[in-house]
């Protein structure tokens, strides 16, 4: 139960940051008398102001497929950017996966945000890619490319499962070498192991580089394992743009929105880093402590993140939405 | 050795905002607007529900693109249309809760639907009638999608729920929906939306009532 209050109170957070970013006229709708329903009342407000925004950037579509004009240019860039933000706002898989990996393993602020901003732009692209790829390049109709978006979900989950695998598995071997470090010299005279390795490696001896390497080498997958998922709500904006005839209109739009939710997403991106910081100064005071816990966090985050790479597969496989795309 | 809290917090948030990633928790992709006349039969008793379903102009899009494979829309494709997404509905009740006094209310027969364009936008209609009729007293419905996917809320404007044939002085209200945090996190983790019943949709589903004097 605790469990679930905290993350409650983590989503309450980023969404009231997203509030005092991004929002306006928020305040006011915001009364507090329980923390239930003031979640709620700010989830439901989202959700209202994502309807409303999509309205918008639907009706701007339709104006520029009857003749463009800069007006409704600017008018679908802003809509489809505030979509794009308030889509983040909610629960979503991209989120969930990046915020797993940056509140268990150690990242740099600059490289954490860096991760969300791209991982939300490579979304976007990769719906562009799927979607009118297949239309021009192979000629299929626009709904039918919703079966080979299905699919690179899949590879999606293949990817997370895997790289769940390798960050437990880099922190059990952290693990190891920490406890052998100890038998190995004793603890109480002044050794000093602080070469910027945190990464769950512990007091393996070309630390740096390995942290280098293998951090590459993970985001990589995180930023492919989240693009390689593309936002069905982008993709439906292509599929209308396409048949409206004004595909350029789509891409702009989805751009637009991949903007508003690496906006988003940076945000909870720092908050995830700053968090995991915060924790790791907690208990910076006992070294092997902390770098116990490190690799146990680690360890952790990875096991996690492969489970919801298995999850997602076994759940792709599982019965289709009524009126959903496949 | 003991964890420090801050961590173990660390992980608990992650765990969390890992399993809140379901895709049955997934926010809402399409929107239909609702109109709803409910039906009373001579005794003043609810026969059923005549639906009419609105959809988005983009979701209406990809559903004819989908469903028509790319040919002409003629009014017997639309038919077929609107009988394929009905078949497709069965086995969910139609996204159409109803019960009295908290007991489920079981859907007897729906008609033939019904489907056309408004404006660049579908419209399905259907009516739903109840296999018993139902009292007014503690009768509510509920229209709604379980996974989310689809928000599916009655439509803004005047009257979007008519009261046919009802006794006089009949009135509908419609409850905003207003769920607590735990009950948001619960329909949002993993195991829970197996069942299909208690997704996020429910939660965030309005509730209709009648009252008579």
């Amino acid at each position: 139960m605790s469990l679930k209050r905290l993350a409650g109170l983590a989503a309450c957070g980023f969404a009231l940051v997203l509030l005092s970013a991004g929002a306006a006229e928020a305040a006011d709708g915001a009364t507090v008398p329980a923390a239930s329903s003031t979640f709620a009342n700010l989830l439901g407000w989202i959700f209202v102001q994502q309807r409303a925004f999509h309205r918008e950037l639907t009706q701007a579509l339709r104006l520029l497929g009857e003749g463009a004009s800069l007006r409704a240019g600017l008018w679908l860039i802003f809509a489809s950017f505030v979509y794009g933000l308030f889509h983040a706002a909610g629960p979503g898989h991209g989120k969930a996966v990046l915020s797993a990996y940056l509140l268990t393993q150690k990242t740099r602020l600059k490289r954490g945000v860096a991760l969300g901003v791209a991982a939300s732009f490579c979304q976007g692209i990769s719906a562009i890619v799927i979607v009118y790829g297949l239309i021009w390049l192979a000629g299929w109709r626009a709904s039918e490319t919703s079966v080979a978006v299905s699919w690179s979900e899949r590879v999606s989950y293949l990817l997370l499962a895997g790289m769940g695998a390798f960050l437990a598995l880099r922190a059990v071997r952290g693990l190891i070498a920490e406890l052998r470090g100890s038998h190995e010299h004793d603890h109480d005279h002044d050794h000093h192991h602080d070469h910027g390795c945190g990464c769950g490696c512990a007091h393996a001896p070309s630390a740096p580089e390995i942290a280098k390497a293998t951090n590459l080498k993970t985001s990589v997958g995180l930023v492919l394992s989240i693009s390689l998922r593309p936002c069905s709500g982008a993709v439906l904006v292509l599929i209308f743009a396409y048949a409206a005839k004004i595909a350029w209109a789509g891409m702009l739009a989805v751009v637009a929105m991949s903007a508003g939710t690496a906006f988003a997403v940076a945000l909870l991106a720092l908050l995830a880093v700053k968090a995991r910081d915060w924790a790791g100064t907690l208990a910076a005071g006992h070294r092997r402590g902390a770098n116990l816990a490190t690799a146990l966090v680690g360890f952790c985050g990875g096991a996690l993140v492969a489970l919801l790479g298995v999850s997602l597969m076994l759940y792709s496989f599982g019965p289709q939405h009524p009126l959903g795309m496949s | 050795m003991r964890i420090p809290t801050p961590i173990r917090s660390a992980v608990a948030a992650a765990a969390l905002a890992a399993m809140s990633a379901h895709p049955a928790a997934a926010h809402p992709h399409s929107w239909i607007d609702l109109k709803v006349a409910v039906i009373f039969d001579e005794s003043g008793k609810i026969k059923g529900l005549q639906e009419d379903w609105l959809f988005d102009e983009v979701y209406t899009t990809y559903i004819l693109d989908s469903f028509a494979k790319g040919k002409a829309l003629t009014p017997e494709r639309f038919v077929a249309i609107a009988q394929k997404i009905m078949s497709n509905l069965k086995s969910y009740d139609n996204f159409t809760k109803a019960k009295v006094a908290g007991k489920p209310l079981a859907l007897g027969s729906i008609t033939a639907p019904g489907a056309a364009m408004q404006g660049h936008r579908f419209e399905l209609k259907f009516t739903a009638t109840f296999a018993q009729p139902a009292p007014t007293d503690g009768f509510a419905y509920e229209i709604y999608d379980p996974t989310y996917y689809i928000e599916m809320l009655h439509a803004e404007g005047k009257d979007p729920i008519r009261l046919v044939g009802a006794p006089a002085g009949c009135k509908p209200h419609v409850a905003k929906p207003n769920p607590s945090m735990d009950a948001i996190v619960r329909a949002s983790s993993l195991d829970q939306t197996q069942t299909t019943d208690t997704g996020l949709g429910e939660l965030f589903a309005e509730k209709v009532t009648i009252s008579c004097p």
